[in-house]
């Protein structure tokens, strides 16, 4: 697929997620848009699966680390079509039907397990989906499958024990079907993250673990007037051959992005984690995203 | 159900505690494993306590995942002393259709209990628990090692079941059983070396409590470790004129509602007995099991009130009255009598 067109997808990707929250009034925004490019990469560029059996054990596996960022999570399956788009009315809505207990027909504010849809993972707690995400490699070398797996991460889950514990695993036991993209906005749910703790170095930390590192980490306070990898398709791109083509070991992408991205009111602006806007801004927002849709 | 057992299996003429040949429990389910191993698809995972989980022998067998010489076909998977990983990852496997058999000590399972609830309860998946070591019987590595919280994390989760098996006979035949049980299936064992009660006869059945002693007025409950003392405590009171009836309750939860409304159609007093926190444990599953069958009666909770110390688990379960004179003590202050 060319640039255009993913750039094309990607701005789709923001005002389907912009709706999302803000027909919801709930939802994490900030996340969703720093990861835009990274999801219509994976789903339109890497990721091999069937669209029409979206539960398919041959289908390329992807796991949200991040499990907050179902605006985007959502829009990019439903673009993909492994989501029905009348789905998406149901996003952190009560199902009125099912009984308790039952696999809901809605879609939860963090996802839970839902073959059917193509959500193999259940997420939410931060860490938990990078140790799903390697048992679930596991189980594909057991079976002998050829899928892949693809796991998109955050610098606040890097702030999890879980997330190190895991890490040495996928390492120790070799998944080089494993690839993960660390979405580096450097905010989190409070503030920035070096306002909350340090996480730097953080490819070193990785490559210490015995990950294949690919790109480097920008520093926040280093990064302006940068142009981001994250949000470069080209980059993506290149960044992913690389990344598939190392052998007995797991690999991470750093992708430097920025939070909002895409609407300049709520970028780098660390109270845009999960706020939901006002209908002005809302119809403000959509307005932006067409206008730059246009000129795509 | 009932499983009436004879009293001169544990004690002689004069009233003292026979010498049997006691079993690890831990030895039954690392047998059954292996056995299971051969018909059943699953894979085990280890947190570096395989050789106190007894899981070796299943590693030995079906090999290590990864490494030569089964390679990507080895069952056994090494995740290191991580927990939370080991939990987490065990959603991991069972969304791909490979049943996870979590294995650690009840303590350390504890520090798991969020991922496992996130990646494994939560979706809804199909996964054995092992918690060893549990209860202050673990003994004189002291109150880090000694959970007794783990009965109550596992009884709040909607989907799981919790049983305690009280002999190898029974923790083998668990084991068996806990491979056709839907949902998370916990099975606390304790470190000891337990005395036999069950023969290779008895059936365990999930959800089903076990009368070994006939009696009247007075119920005991126990379940895993403690049931053997209650069984000496009966056999210490049948000579104070008190007819004690003994149920083991190898599922704690569910716990039998029927066996125990039974019980409560002739008895005035239950105690429970667990070596476990008495606050959310067998006592409470008892009390919740009495009060839905409308047959609320007084209920004394012989637990573990605080956290203990190093020393033998025989000199333990006397400090906190576990032992059979704690037990006896304990009814015969609720009954306004001395010992």
């Amino acid at each position: 697929m060319d640039i255009r067109e993913k750039k094309r997808l990607a701005n789709k990707l923001r005002q389907i997620a912009l709706r999302l929250v803000y027909e919801a009034q709930s939802g994490h925004l900030g996340g969703s848009y720093s990861a835009a490019e990274i999801l219509v990469e994976l789903y339109f560029e890497q990721m091999r699966y069937d669209r029409k059996r979206p539960d398919s054990l041959e289908n390329d596996i992807f796991v949200l680390d991040k499990g907050h960022v179902t605006p985007g999570f959502y829009a990019a399956q439903s673009l993909a079509g492994l989501l029905p788009g009348d789905m998406l009315k149901t996003y952190r809505r009560i199902d009125p039907k099912t009984p308790p207990g039952e696999q809901m027909g809605t879609l939860q504010g963090h996802p839970k397990f839902w073959p059917k849809r193509g959500i193999w993972f259940s997420t939410g707690s931060l860490g938990t989906g990078i140790s799903q995400a390697i048992g679930m490699a596991i189980a594909e070398r057991m079976a002998g499958r050829k899928t892949h797996v693809y796991l998109l991460v955050s610098d606040g889950g890097m702030q999890e024990g879980i997330t190190w514990e895991a890490a040495r695993n996928a390492a120790y036991h070799k998944l080089d079907n494993l690839t993960a993209v660390l979405d580096l906005n450097w905010l989190q749910n409070d503030d920035f993250v070096f306002k909350t703790t340090e996480l730097l170095p953080v490819g070193d930390k990785w490559k210490s673990f015995g990950w294949e590192v690919v790109g480097s980490e920008i520093p926040f306070p280093e990064r302006n007037g940068t142009s981001l990898s994250g949000h470069d398709f080209e980059w993506l791109s290149q960044a992913f051959q690389k990344a598939k083509s190392a052998r007995g070991k797991p690999a991470i992408l750093l992708a430097n992005t920025v939070k909002g991205k895409g609407v300049p009111e709520i970028e780098n602006d660390p109270d845009w984690h999960a706020k939901s806007p006002t209908r002005e801004q809302y119809e403000k927002w959509l307005a932006t995203l067409q206008a730059e849709a246009s000129i795509l | 159900m009932r499983y009436p057992v004879e009293f001169s299996q544990f004690v002689d003429d004069s009233g003292k505690p026979k010498a049997v040949e006691r079993r690890y429990v831990r030895d039954a389910f690392g047998e059954a494993l292996v056995e299971l191993g051969v018909e059943k698809n699953f894979v085990v995972l280890g947190a570096d306590l395989d050789k106190s989980t007894k899981t070796l022998k299943f590693r030995e067998k079906f090999g290590e995942f990864g490494k030569e010489p089964f390679y990507e076909k080895g069952r056994w998977i090494s995740c290191g002393v991580s927990e939370a990983f080991m939990c987490a990852a065990a959603g991991g496997l069972a969304a791909r259709g490979v049943k996870p058999v979590i294995t650690t000590f009840a303590r350390f399972l504890e520090r798991g209990f969020e991922p496992l609830l996130q990646s494994v309860a939560i979706p809804g998946f199909d996964a054995f628990v092992l918690g060893s070591h549990g209860g202050i019987g673990t003994g004189q590595d002291g109150s880090s090692a000694q959970a007794i919280e783990d009965i109550a994390l596992f009884r709040t989760l909607p989907n799981a079941t919790v049983i305690c098996p009280a002999d190898y006979e029974e923790a083998k035949q668990a084991t068996f059983a806990a491979f056709e049980c839907p949902g998370i299936v916990y099975m606390r064992l304790s470190r000891n070396p337990l005395p036999p009660i069950f023969a290779k006869e008895y059936l365990f059945q999930f959800g089903k409590g076990v009368e070994l002693i006939p009696g009247k007025g007075i119920t005991l409950v126990s379940t895993g470790e403690t049931t053997y003392p209650a069984l000496l405590a009966a056999t210490k009171l049948k000579t104070q004129k008190l007819n004690p009836r003994l149920i083991h309750l190898p599922t704690v939860h569910p716990p039998d509602q029927t066996v125990l409304a039974e019980a409560a159609q002739d008895t005035e007093l239950f105690v429970t007995v667990e070596d476990h926190s008495p606050r959310g444990g067998l006592g409470d599953a008892v009390l919740e099991a009495l009060s839905q069958a409308n047959a609320p009666r007084q209920v004394v909770k012989i637990g573990v009130e605080v956290y203990a110390e190093s020393g033998t688990p025989a000199e333990l379960y006397q400090k906190y009255g576990l032992d059979a004179d704690g037990i006896v003590r304990r009814v015969l202050g609720a009954l306004g009598k001395k010992l």
